[in-house]
């Protein structure tokens, strides 16, 4: 009897079984290794943070402030106010702290490099880019990118210092009082928004830590007139035509980057540009369950200022 | 060790329930990814980005299903990640003009290939045809899963498998001329 050539195919390749190349084990081995060995140094940060709860937070918030300005300092040249003591003070205290802080924004950029690419070259655009906003995107463009470079370097430790010194150097370059301000909420702000990035914790939004993020960021960015993402935490997309589509307000937002994840930190979907939104499916269009879903944001205002927001998403049907 | 411990040693890391478990499914696993590429290089490619994604979600396996298909469905996936990444561009065809005329009427030719053969004329296909003929004859996925998966509509991915077919018979007719 006459088979179909898809039934042949299927008969004869279904199950089809090959040898595989011991080196293939090897490198998925070594993989393996680094992995975990990332994930454990981040995830010890991450509980000693949660640990001392909001006034450790905020003193280590504080304290990254000192550290990082003062690499700030050491590193500007052109800054004859900076006394001995407090280069020594920065110093001593970098030492301390900023080992592991250091790290985990490392990790952080790398995830970012990845995520948040399309923005970063629209950063770049000149024009795009207002004066005084310059050494703030040229910490993060200068930290991905160098990251960028870096990332082919196998040397973990390697990475972690050119990323600390490449956007040191790049902020010192533009230096001035009021910029390094800036550079320093909001190299805070990545530091305080890696704490609850869902790819390197079990629990990425642990209530706990929800309420002492937006209390400091409170507290640094004093209320002033950034215009930032409104965040919808509930949406239905069950066809009914009413809020079956999650998107964001976007009034006075110029750029946004969005990248939904499922509870256990699967990045799910992701979409750029202000009027698209998640329709509740899934990339193999199937739709994704009820439950809750965590998703972060990052915003380019109108003034040219970025915003980065995580929040928590209830899906219902 | 049952599977269900298999799987636990290895989220805790037990190097060796790693190893044990890459060694029961990776001959599956690579005989699958050979059919999704085009050479030898390409699927030991696959095969490993597709094994350290295993290692990576193996602590979101729920035991639903069996732990083999839900590797596979791993691999699969890695496989179109390759593709969508490669650009791989899908036209949607008049399906009026290709009917399935006389599609299996060398069927029986085919039968008489030996499975070396077959793959090997599966790996000649260029690659949206091949990926196509894969998720439908093979996997069994619908055209509306195929079309969702890859980003296409449902009458692109039907009319990709219309002209996969008519390649694999072309394919045919040359090798036998």
């Amino acid at each position: 009897m006459e088979k179909r050539i898809e039934e042949i195919f299927k008969d004869a390749l279904g199950k089809y079984e090959a040898d595989v190349n011991p080196k293939v084990w090897n490198a998925v081995q070594a993989s393996i290794v680094t992995k975990v060995a990332l994930v454990s140094a981040s995830t010890k940060t991450g509980n000693f943070l949660s640990n001392i709860g909001l006034k450790g937070t905020l003193w280590i918030a504080s304290a990254s402030i000192v550290t990082i300005s003062g690499l700030l300092f050491v590193l500007n040249t052109n800054d004859n106010n900076s006394s001995v003591e407090a280069k020594k003070a920065a110093t001593e205290k970098s030492n301390n702290i900023s080992k592991p802080l250091v790290q985990k924004e490392q990790i952080i950029t790398k995830e970012e490099s990845i995520k948040f690419s399309p923005l970063n070259k629209i950063e770049s655009d000149p024009k795009s880019i207002t004066t005084n906003n310059i050494p703030l995107e040229n910490v993060i463009i200068g930290s991905s990118s160098n990251n960028g470079l870096s990332k082919t370097l196998s040397e973990k430790n390697e990475q972690t210092a050119s990323t600390a010194t490449g956007s040191n150097n790049l902020a010192v370059s533009e230096a001035s009082k009021n910029h390094d301000q800036e550079a320093k909420i909001n190299t805070l702000h990545e530091q305080l928004n890696s704490k609850s990035n869902p790819s390197f914790s079990e629990e990425p939004f642990s209530k706990q830590q929800e309420p002492a993020f937006d209390q400091i960021e409170n507290y640094l960015l004093g209320n002033s007139s950034i215009n930032q993402p409104k965040l919808p935490n509930i949406f239905s997309p069950n066809h009914d035509g009413i809020n079956d589509i999650f998107r964001l307000y976007t009034k006075g937002i110029k750029n946004l980057e969005v990248t939904v994840f499922d509870k256990i930190g699967q990045k799910i979907y992701h979409w750029t540009g202000t009027e698209a939104g998640w329709d509740g499916r899934l990339s193999n269009g199937s739709d994704a369950e009820t439950g809750t879903y965590y998703y972060s944001v990052k915003a380019i205002t109108e003034e040219g200022k970025i915003c980065i927001k995580q929040s928590q998403l209830q899906l219902v049907r | 060790m049952s599977e269900e411990v298999l799987v636990k040693s290895c989220i805790e890391g037990n190097r060796a329930a790693q190893k044990k478990l890459f060694e029961t499914y990776s001959r599956v696993m690579m005989g699958l990814c050979l059919r999704y590429s085009s050479s030898l290089e390409e699927a030991e490619d696959l095969t490993q980005d597709g094994w350290i994604k295993v290692f990576e979600r193996i602590h979101s396996y729920r035991f639903e299903g069996s732990l083999e298909g839900w590797i596979k469905r791993i691999m699969i996936n890695t496989a179109l990640d390759h593709i969508r990444r490669n650009k791989i561009f899908m036209q949607p065809i008049d399906e009026k003009t290709e009917g399935e005329k006389n599609l299996h009427s060398e069927a029986d030719v085919f039968s008489s290939l030996s499975t070396k053969d077959l793959l090997s004329i599966i790996q000649q296909l260029p690659t949206g045809y091949r990926t196509v003929f894969n998720l439908y004859a093979i996997e069994g996925f619908t055209h509306k899963e195929i079309g969702a998966m890859l980003n296409v509509s449902e009458s692109t991915s039907k009319s990709q498998y219309i002209r996969a077919k008519a390649s694999l018979q072309k394919m045919l007719i040359s090798e036998n001329a």
